[in-house]
């Protein structure tokens, strides 16, 4: 009798644990299946997108002077490549003048500008004194673009307004213009590229965006030979 | 009430200046009325009619500031407490609440212009005469307001871009904007250069060390410096006349559009 009750409490106790991992595993899947369209179909592709950028922004203030600006650019590289749309953005900032490049100098000069987006990030995200982001809004443009409005909370308590414009190109959301403040990143690159282009020429181009990433990675070279 | 903001936009020169100053006594009276409703055409391309002058200027003052205020500045910067730089700026921004004010109210806002109001009574007093800004943290942040920003709410264009010697950028819309800052300005009225002299100097210093980050900046990522300056600057302008939040569609020009089009269908 006793060795009955035993039994059927052991079925019990397994009847139970097998019901248990049943929930178990119908709430995973019930979770994974809410989850799913959450992140593939929503809105919340695109914010991924920025948030994935800010966090590798965050990770190159952590590391700071202490992984020198290579580090950083190692740690940027591949999610900047990534989370924008580069080759357009630089099209664009050259203008109509792209289409007399040879099939060479475009080449050449989409690796330079992608270099000089890297180390524009790298450089001015050097160093971790408790900032975080804040994504604020999302809106979409006639176009179909999406703009993501975001804070930059800095240590004395400012804040930086960006704001991304982000397009859709075959199911992938990407950054194509970075605005802080008001000021547009893309404008300010194809008003001075069109009119370098203009008066002085391609190579001329290519000499002043060198010129400008040596100095962008040496601006914290003190810091950096210290740490 | 609804403000209609115009579009934003660099064809200025295209701009026939005929009627503003007859749009300037209607729109403002529309805006003091409280109707406030303002639209204004789209722009065109931009343009830089200036561009010239203005980059002779612009060199003219980069070679200046780089010989005599930077260093000045830098020095300031380096020698004199963070506290206390606060200070100089609260106290010079205190001078120019005034001209807050008036142009809250000139363009119809007149809850800022209240709060501005407090502002201005609460640093002159309790803030020891600007000193100490007991405003912001009393619920009633500063406000960037000026008579350029005016302008454009009452529907005026943005006019050509200008290089000011010794000044610095500007507009042509926001140029009148200096003679209301100065006659809203309590120092314009005292007649004693013993005192003025040495205030606008000190005034002149602490905003180029508050400067120190930003021209820092341009001057490791400018390209070229006067389209950057140019560029920031307009941008800047236009982010203070929508009080930071521009229409969306001005984020992207349609002409950057269409060449991301372009260039997507051939990805």
């Amino acid at each position: 009798m006793s060795n009955k009750i035993k039994v059927s409490s052991t079925q019990q106790v397994r009847k139970a644990a097998g019901q248990r991992l049943n929930y178990v595993s119908i709430s995973v899947i019930l979770l994974a299946l809410t989850a799913y369209p959450l992140s593939v179909f929503s809105a919340d592709e695109s914010q991924a997108v920025v948030n994935r950028l800010q966090e590798s922004l965050i990770a190159s203030m952590k590391g700071g002077a202490k992984i020198g600006f290579a580090g950083r650019y190692e740690v940027l590289q591949p999610v900047v490549l990534e989370t924008h749309r580069l080759k357009s953005i630089a099209r664009v900032a050259i203008g109509r003048y792209w289409r007399d490049l040879s099939e060479q100098e475009q080449k050449t000069y989409l690796e330079l500008f992608s270099r000089l987006s890297v180390s524009g990030y790298a450089s001015r995200f050097w160093k971790f004194k408790g900032e975080h982001f804040e994504i604020v809004s999302e809106d979409t443009l006639k176009t179909g673009k999406k703009i993501i409005r975001s804070d930059l909370y800095l240590d004395d308590g400012d804040t930086i307004r960006l704001e991304y414009v982000l397009s859709e190109v075959g199911g992938e959301w990407k950054i194509i213009n970075v605005i802080a403040k008001g000021i547009s990143d893309l404008a300010i690159k194809r008003a001075e590229y069109t009119s370098i282009m203009s008066k002085d020429g391609f190579d001329t181009l290519l000499v002043k965006i060198s010129e400008t990433i040596e100095k962008l990675k040496n601006k914290h070279i003190e810091e950096e030979t210290q740490a | 009430m609804t403000l209609k903001l115009p579009k934003f936009d660099h064809s200025h020169a295209k701009r026939k200046v005929t009627s503003p100053w007859l749009r300037l006594l209607a729109l403002g009276a529309l805006v003091l009325t409280s109707s406030g409703c303002v639209t204004a055409k789209k722009g065109g391309t931009p343009g830089d009619p200036f561009e010239k002058p203005n980059r002779a200027f612009h060199s003219l003052n980069h070679k200046l500031d780089t010989i005599l205020l930077k260093p000045v500045a830098e020095g300031y910067a380096k020698s004199v407490p963070a506290p206390v730089r606060k200070g100089v700026t609260n106290f010079f921004n205190n001078l120019g609440e005034i001209n807050v004010i008036v142009n809250d109210l000139l363009q119809g806002k007149f809850e800022d212009g209240l709060d501005d109001f407090g502002r201005l009574l609460a640093n002159s007093t309790l803030g020891l005469g600007g000193i100490l800004d007991v405003a912001t943290p009393m619920g009633l942040p500063r406000h960037e307001e000026d008579f350029g920003q005016t302008l454009a709410v009452w529907g005026f264009g943005q006019g050509a871009y200008l290089t000011v010697p010794i000044l610095g950028p500007s507009t042509i819309r926001d140029e009148p904007g200096r003679l209301v800052a100065s006659a809203t300005n309590i120092l314009f009225y005292v007649n004693e250069r013993a005192i003025t002299f040495p205030l606008g100097i000190l005034s002149t210093i602490n905003r180029r060390a508050n400067l120190i980050d930003a021209i820092k900046e341009v001057d490791e990522s400018a390209l070229d410096r006067y389209i950057f300056v140019r560029e920031a600057y307009l941008g800047d302008r236009n982010f203070l006349i929508y009080d930071g939040n521009p229409p969306l569609e001005d984020l992207f020009e349609d002409e950057f559009d269409f060449e991301f089009e372009e260039e997507e269908e051939q990805e």
